[in-house]
């Protein structure tokens, strides 16, 4: 059976609802978020399989290791941080529309336009800036695993974090543009669509 | 009103409205939460207004906060069982369950119906993903139930509300989630799950009860089909094969969470392989299909946790505006009982169940409440059940619940929106009824986990 994505988890999705329209760099930068997406869920089944690893370490050789438990936690947080991105492009974050489907088309992107600029890239921009500062004293002190057995090299995780929520500004700025194009009519539309998933 | 409940009630109104534009509710979170510190900000500095924010108590703990999202081991179950859902959802087996069913039931009035109950659980069970339920359980369902001239609303109502039980029935994305915000040990998640356990089934029950029920009252509800095949041997030992794959995987996980023989995330992981390898024995296993669950897996995982990050930049500020303080004090002020008090957020968080998904709810509300409520002295296990219940019910309450956007999205044609309201209105019925049941027998919920893991 070839199940189509009606079972996503944004319920919007069922009527088709109108598209912004694309640019050229809009166009560019989605893709790449889409791809890399894509390519980092893959991910998940290396998460799986160490998670599996600490099962059968326990079991069968009677002990778990910290530093495979830990490993777990940092690919699922990496996983995670590094696929927000990917879930602005596919437009899966949950969004109430029972007022914003009676909106036009405009209207909705003048929302978005506005909201995304004077609140979401502000907001990430602060905790951009300050998620790097955090890894790079982490990278100084050369900070590790509180557990004589766990993972040294704190500061790769806590660097991801910051360069996952970078993603996530480009993808929203490129979210602006493509209100930009529909709005101003600049950047010039181009007739492509970005792929849902 | 003193200016501290002033900007709490702002914040909240802010983020209603901007929510109700349309705008993503993680966005909508953390927007609102960097315009208020900004006013928190000016108003302390610029204008010496009596308050105790401070920038650097609310956005600059934000790095150590988002950090504690990520290192969190128990985190780590939630991708995988999300995957384990979809894969399960994938694998056929629901079919199966579902053709092996109606052959046993088929021939009662309303048979088809309790099959999709029975299947339902099963499935819900397993996945813990409300809208993969719902729409899986509508796709097998709805057709087959029509041609059998079952009512329409019953039938769309009956595939809409079961699929709603995944969230509540163990294992459960959101008691994960839930036992995470109240971090407190008389709630953990294996107490949690098992807390659901007697609830969610339940519900079931009471499904099945009304169904059986309303089909027998009203004869052309759910007729019976005509032509049927005489019951045999076969028939039953079908039913016997196809249940036990999903039994046995549900077994596993939820036995080795209760017998302290795993933790959640193990038994996430043997989950999630439990689940691939049934979609192998099924044939369903190929490089599209784990493609597509993988990427459906960030999607859904990147939802949540971008709510929660939201959420975080959200109770960092309301927090530094004193809105704990204020949230205590309206509930604490309030003049009824410990039982009333819980009464008022259960109202409230039904009421907010119209307009917010579970997520939001729990990231933000119950963080807010919890501590309160436990302070005074309430079961944090029979509140949480509570609390778990009322967030399911608003699944089915419009104008946002969210099973009726999936089930509208698989309807076939000929079911209108009038028809699905229709259609779980009962059902919502029988989920208050469930609800008043567990908050005055709370043994419900406390019975059996506290028989497992001993008494608080």
């Amino acid at each position: 059976m070839s199940m189509h994505d009606s079972a996503t988890p944004a319920p919007e999705g069922h009527s088709a609802p109108p598209e912004l329209p694309t640019n050229r760099l809009s166009y560019r930068l989605d893709m790449t978020i889409l791809l890399f997406g894509r390519a980092i869920s893959w991910l998940w089944l290396v998460t799986l399989a160490v998670v599996l690893t600490n099962v059968v370490n326990r079991f069968i050789l009677g002990r778990g290791s910290i530093a495979v438990e830990e490993l777990s936690w940092h690919l699922f947080g990496a996983t995670m941080i590094l696929t927000l991105a990917y879930a602005v492009v596919s437009d899966d974050h949950v969004r109430v529309d029972v007022i914003r489907e009676k909106f036009s088309l405009r209207t909705q992107a003048w929302i978005e336009l506005l909201a995304i600029v004077l609140l979401a890239l502000p907001i990430l921009y602060l905790m951009v800036e300050q998620l790097y500062q955090y890894g790079y004293r982490s990278y100084l002190r050369g900070e590790r695993s509180q557990a004589p057995s766990g993972l040294p090299y704190r500061f790769i995780i806590k660097t991801l974090i910051p360069i996952g929520l970078t993603l996530v500004a480009v993808a929203l700025f490129s979210r602006v543009l493509r209100c930009s194009t529909l709005l101003f009519g600049f950047p010039r539309r181009i007739h492509k669509t970005t792929p849902r998933q | 009103m003193g200016l501290e409940q002033f900007l709490v009630l702002a914040m909240f109104a802010s983020f209603m409205s901007l929510l109700l534009l349309g705008f993503p509710v993680a966005w909508s979170l953390a927007g609102v939460g960097f315009a208020f510190a900004v006013v928190g900000h000016v108003l302390v500095e610029y204008m010496a207004a009596d308050l105790w924010f401070s920038w650097g108590g609310t956005i600059g703990v934000l790095d150590r906060r988002i950090y504690g999202i990520v290192a969190n081991e128990l985190m780590v179950a939630l991708p995988l069982f999300i995957f384990m859902g979809i894969m399960l959802d994938r694998s056929g087996i629901a079919e199966r369950l579902m053709n092996s069913l109606v052959r046993v039931l088929g021939g009662l009035r309303g048979g088809y119906a309790v099959t999709v109950v029975i299947v339902g659980v099963l499935l819900a069970a397993s996945t813990g993903i409300v809208g993969a339920s719902v729409v899986l359980l509508g796709m097998l369902s709805l057709g087959p139930m029509m041609r059998a001239q079952y009512n329409k609303s019953l039938a769309v109502g009956t595939a809409c509300s079961v699929g709603t039980l995944g969230i509540l029935v163990p294992p459960s994305i959101m008691l994960v989630l839930m036992a995470d915000r109240m971090g407190t040990s008389d709630a953990s998640v294996g107490r949690l799950f098992m807390a659901a356990l007697v609830p969610g089934v339940m519900l079931g029950v009471m499904y099945i009860a009304f169904i059986l029920i309303a089909a027998y009252l009203k004869k052309d509800l759910a007729p019976a089909p005509k032509d049927r095949e005489p019951l045999n041997a076969r028939a039953f030992l079908q039913v016997f094969i196809a249940v036990l794959p999903p039994l046995g995987l549900i077994l596993a996980v939820l036995g080795s969470i209760f017998t302290g023989f795993a933790t959640t995330t193990e038994a996430s992981a043997v989950g999630a392989l439990g689940a691939m390898l049934l979609a192998l024995l099924n044939r369903r296993l190929n490089l599209a299909t784990l493609r597509h669950a993988l990427y459906q897996t960030s999607r859904t995982t990147a939802f949540i946790f971008a709510i929660f990050i939201g959420a975080t930049v959200f109770a960092a500020v309301l927090r530094g505006l004193g809105g704990d303080d204020v949230v205590r004090m309206a509930l604490t002020g309030l003049p009824f009982s410990e039982t009333g008090i819980v009464l008022t957020i259960l109202l409230v968080v039904f009421l907010l169940g119209f307009f917010l998904d579970w997520v939001e709810i729990t990231l933000i509300i119950l963080p807010l409440v919890a501590p309160v409520v436990f302070s005074l002295g309430v079961d944090p296990l029979w509140f949480a059940m509570l609390f778990a219940i009322c967030l399911q019910t608003s699944f089915l309450t419009p104008p946002v619940g969210f099973a009726l956007f999936y089930i509208k999205g698989v309807c076939p044609p000929g079911i209108t929106t009038r028809d699905i309201y229709l259609g779980v209105a009962p059902f919502v019925a029988i989920q208050l009824t469930g609800l008043l049941l567990v908050f005055f027998f709370a043994p419900l919920a406390t019975w059996l986990p506290n028989e497992i893991y001993g008494g608080r």
